[in-house]
């Protein structure tokens, strides 16, 4: 145990007097500083605009008074999420309005009217750069622990004490693993800082777990890929040919596949785009269009009357056929929906089989800013335009009863009868769209796969390292 | 001496463990992000030739109708798509074509086709960059730029060989530039070999036409491409002479790579957004609103105080109107160029920047292409908005007591429809914008190489 604390001490403090870790300390702090100043300011700014538009969009309804306005739908505005500044997520802007129609009609704001030269680049947030930076500050730390100890001679000291070679391996690890996180624990926590000055960020017990829990799955994603290095680092025995080895394999990893597995399974499961099954659907419409006027057509010619809407019978066989029509266009889009699913799923194991795409998209979950939220968001967006329907209805038909109301009296509207209040509506009563971000235990439900796939990766590969250097020459 | 010291370095460089290890990884990427781009491009261009003949069917079946009255019914009540050409180098260089929708519809205005777009894909593509090729010269090209030249110069001073060679009747001068010319050889020869791989495949499965100008931009994009390799490379063989160990070397190395080409770049859009700011869409929409309600008001004042109207006032009024909201806009257009120049030139602190608006520019994906696509969609829109005024008002058809007649049975001519044309920049308007991103790369290249010819002549070879 004292040899063990010894070499741990060694290792640490090798790698404390290292330039490495001098330009880990530099790269950390600069980043995790600027990231997190140019992040929070940016959603100081979305918090201004989600207020404006909010305040807006309520003023804008206010000011309704016809009642067909009811049919220009209502703005919504996606919630702010304060885990954006460090997970920026699937979407790309902080907030947006969406404009939401009865029957489940949703309008996203479009992305050509936005920045082009912001939709060019990724943004660098905490997902990037631990996923990215880190992973490579990582490597630099391990390549040479077991290869560079060789060459130097200082290795073969090592071992001429009675100490086990499982040992060392341990006390190495652990050693370098805690020298390469203490400056990205320590530069964290300085963002973190910065982030907490703004009177905008307004931590919640449920997003201060979130953070460590993000900080955790950094530290777990790391130890993969510092335990690759030292695996690697154990088979090589120059450590230029080391990092020429794991800089490959980290390119392959990090930058290549994660990238290029979606497209692969886009070759291999391919999906109509999205126009083309609107069309499919649009076309549906058509021919139900021409046959629904085919067979009032034969009904007018069979009865030779011309008000063939009024027959109960035929009003009954209409909405059939509409609603068959409804069925069909229903199964082309489950049809087109589950072919996408299928699709995200493959793309989605065979993206996994690094450990970036792991680490991220359980991160995208914990913030609360990922797939799962995403469609909880959607499914939000639909309950609330059920809502405004049925409210929609209820005030048209409020205004239908007290038009007949007036009809009935002297067989027209006249504005002087009654109070002109009547014959405008007032829409103060809306209903508000109310939409909370997942718990944490919800988020936590969704990711624990991929903790275990990096639990799994990370014993893994400390095995292989102490398989390779249980052989290791180190002469 | 100079083609001798070429002549070593290449040989040095290709008997390396690297140089196999980089071939192979080279070879791979490029052919793989060719591959899979190039079947991409492919998917959305058959996509786009079957939703071009189901369009044009639906034209033709609403020039087929014999009746003129229900002609004229179906074609007003038509929603005429138009649908946009992917552009052929986008499998290069996708940029910002897949943001884009591939349809446009003229009657989007009004009617909403699906809800479900947000979640109806497959959002893996949007958490990570597309593996096209200007992508994998951007990020790892330079990195293996940089891990090929790292100890060229400290390298050769820990093995000793550099006093060798210099105690040889050579200038320095000579000996940086054979370094230079042998190593950027080797770096750039396996780049070729793998560019040609990929051109191949793409010349093979015919997804580009061999057309004169997507050739010449492959052409520029290539050479464009080497001129950044090569800006990476003199910055490592700078690195090189700054230092005297070949380890310091390739963690400095690391460290420059990491700010120039993953912090700068992606941070200064943003940065610039909040240097910039530029009042939402929305706002801008609500004070048209605004406008409109305030010109609307006075119109009812004027009613109120005339019983006939003013038709001078209320024509001043409108106008009035009309030129606030046309400034408003202007406003507004103004402030957003002045953001995204802003972002442009924030960025180009990278040259990785100033190699992705280059390249996107030469392949005609660029940032500009929301700017085109928008002139066009309001072009188009316009257009069909002027089409159905026409239909309605009585130039085409005129109401008898029989009910609508249509003047002239001919008077639909699908040649006429107003059409969408995305503005398609030349080789040369392409190649003049992108001309001082190409510049800047340049200066780089000719700065980091003086630079390292400075500190080399004063170098401590023992």
């Amino acid at each position: 145990m004292a040899m063990l604390l010894h070499i741990i001490r060694k290792e640490l403090l090798d790698q404390l007097m290292s330039l490495r870790f001098a330009i880990a300390c530099v790269v950390c702090l600069l980043v995790f500083l600027l990231s997190s100043i140019v992040l929070t300011r940016d959603f100081r700014e979305a918090t201004s605009t989600y207020n404006m538009n909010r305040v807006m969009h309520r003023n804008e309804l206010h000011q309704r008074t016809e009642v067909w306005s009811l049919d220009r739908g209502v703005m919504v505005d996606r919630p702010l999420n304060v885990m954006n500044i460090l997970v920026r997520g699937l979407t790309p802007e902080l907030t947006e309005s969406i404009k939401v129609q009865a029957g489940s009609r949703l309008d996203f704001p479009k992305n050509y009217e936005q920045n082009p030269v912001i939709a060019l680049f990724p943004s660098v947030d905490y997902v990037f750069i631990v996923g990215i930076i880190m992973s490579l500050l990582a490597l630099a730390f391990s390549y040479d622990s077991m290869s560079g100890e060789r060459e130097s001679g200082v290795l073969k000291l090592l071992m001429s004490y009675s100490v086990p070679r499982d040992r060392v391996l341990l006390g190495k690890w652990i050693g370098g693993y805690l020298a390469l996180i203490a400056p990205f624990v320590i530069s964290f926590a300085a963002g973190l800082l910065v982030v907490l000055t703004f009177p905008e960020v307004d931590p919640t017990a449920g997003n201060t777990l979130a953070v460590l829990a993000l900080l955790l799955l950094a530290l777990l994603y790391l130890a993969v890929v510092y335990s690759l290095g030292m695996f690697l680092s154990a088979r090589t025995r120059v450590p230029s040919t080391s990092i020429t080895v794991l800089l490959l394999i980290w390119v392959t990893f990090i930058l290549a596949i994660p990238n290029m597995a979606p497209y692969m399974a886009a070759q291999l499961l391919p999906v109509p785009s999205r126009e083309s099954v609107d069309r499919e659907k649009t076309g549906l419409r058509q021919e139900m269009r021409v046959k629904r006027q085919e067979m009032v057509k034969e009904e007018q010619e069979r009865t030779g009357r011309d008000d063939v809407w009024r027959d109960e019978d035929f009003q009954t066989k209409m909405r059939a056929l509409g609603e068959e029509m409804r069925q069909y266009e229903q199964k082309v889009e489950e049809s087109y929906l589950s072919k996408v699913q299928s699709q995200t799923r493959w793309s989605g194991i065979a993206a996994r089989i690094s450990p970036l795409t792991s680490f991220n998209l359980a991160a995208f979950d914990l913030a609360a800013a990922g797939i799962a939220q995403e469609v909880r968001f959607v499914d939000a967006l639909k309950t609330y335009s059920q809502t405004w329907q049925n409210y929609t209805e209820e005030k048209q038909k409020a205004w239908r009863e007290y038009m007949e109301r007036q009809r009935g009296s002297d067989g027209s509207v006249s504005s002087s009868s009654g109070d002109m209040a009547q014959l405008t509506v007032d829409l103060t009563d809306y209903p508000r769209f109310e939409f909370a971000h997942m718990s944490l235990l919800d988020r936590l439900s969704e990711i624990y796969l991929d903790i275990l796939l990096l639990a799994v990766w990370n014993i893994l590969f400390f095995m292989l390292a102490y398989l390779s250097f249980l052989r290791y020459d180190i002469q | 001496m100079f083609f001798l010291t070429v002549g070593k370095e290449i040989v040095h460089n290709i008997l390396s463990f690297r140089f196999v290890v980089t071939y192979v990884l080279l070879f791979c990427l490029i052919l793989m992000a060719m591959f899979l781009m190039t079947n991409d491009y492919q998917r959305r261009l058959q996509e786009f030739s079957t939703a071009d003949r189901k369009v044009r069917e639906n034209l033709a079946e609403l020039v087929k109708i014999e009746d003129p009255a229900e002609q004229f019914q179906r074609i007003r009540q038509a929603d005429f798509s138009a649908l946009r050409l992917p552009t052929p180098l986008s499998l290069l260089a996708l940029g910002l074509e897949g943001s884009l929708p591939t349809q446009v519809s003229s009657q989007s205005r009004f009617f909403v086709s699906s809800s479900d777009d947000r979640l109806g894909r497959n959002v893996l593509f949007d958490i990570f960059q597309t593996p096209d090729f200007v992508y994998v010269v951007n990020v790892v090209m330079s990195l293996l730029a940089l891990l090929f030249v790292f100890d060229s110069v400290c390298g050769e001073k820990e093995q000793g060989t550099l006093k060798l060679l210099l105690s040889n009747s050579v200038p320095r001068d000579s000996v940086l530039l054979g370094k230079w010319v042998g190593g950027f050889f080797s770096v750039t020869a396996p780049f070729a070999v793998a560019v040609l791989g990929g051109f191949t495949y793409i010349y093979i499965s015919g997804a580009m036409e061999m057309k004169g100008g997507d050739m010449a931009r492959f052409g520029l994009i290539f050479v464009l491409s080497l001129l950044y390799i090569s800006t990476f490379f003199t910055l490592g063989l700078m690195i090189s002479t700054l230092t005297h160990r070949s380890a310091t070397a390739l963690l400095v190395s690391l460290l420059v790579w990491i700010c120039w080409i993953l912090v700068v770049p992606n941070l200064a859009p943003i940065a610039a957004r909040l240097a910039a700011p530029v009042p939402g869409r929305q706002v801008i929409e609500a004070e048209k609103q605004a406008i409109d309600r305030e010109v609307q008001l006075l119109m009812a004042g004027i009613g109120k105080r005339k019983v006939y109207g003013d038709q001078e006032e209320s024509e001043s009024i409108r106008k009035d109107g009309e030129s606030k909201k046309r400034k408003l806009e202007e406003f507004y257009q103004d402030k957003m160029s002045r953001q995204i120049s802003y972002s442009k030139n924030l960025a180009r602190l990278s040259p990785s920047a100033s190699y992705l608006f280059a390249a996107t520019r030469l392949a005609g994906t660029g940032p500009n292409l929301f700017d085109y696509f928008q002139k066009a969609l309001d072009r188009f829109h316009q257009g069909h908005d002027e089409f159905r005024q026409n239909m309605s008002s009585g130039v085409i058809m005129e109401w008898t007591q029989s009910g609508p007649k249509v003047k002239d049975p001919d008077w639909f001519d699908v040649e006429n429809l107003p059409r969408f044309d995305m503005f398609a920049e030349s080789l040369d308007d392409s190649f003049d914008a992108a001309l001082f991103d190409i510049l800047l790369l340049a200066v780089f290249n000719v700065l980091f190489f003086m630079l390292s010819y400075t500190i080399f002549i004063r170098y401590d070879v023992t």
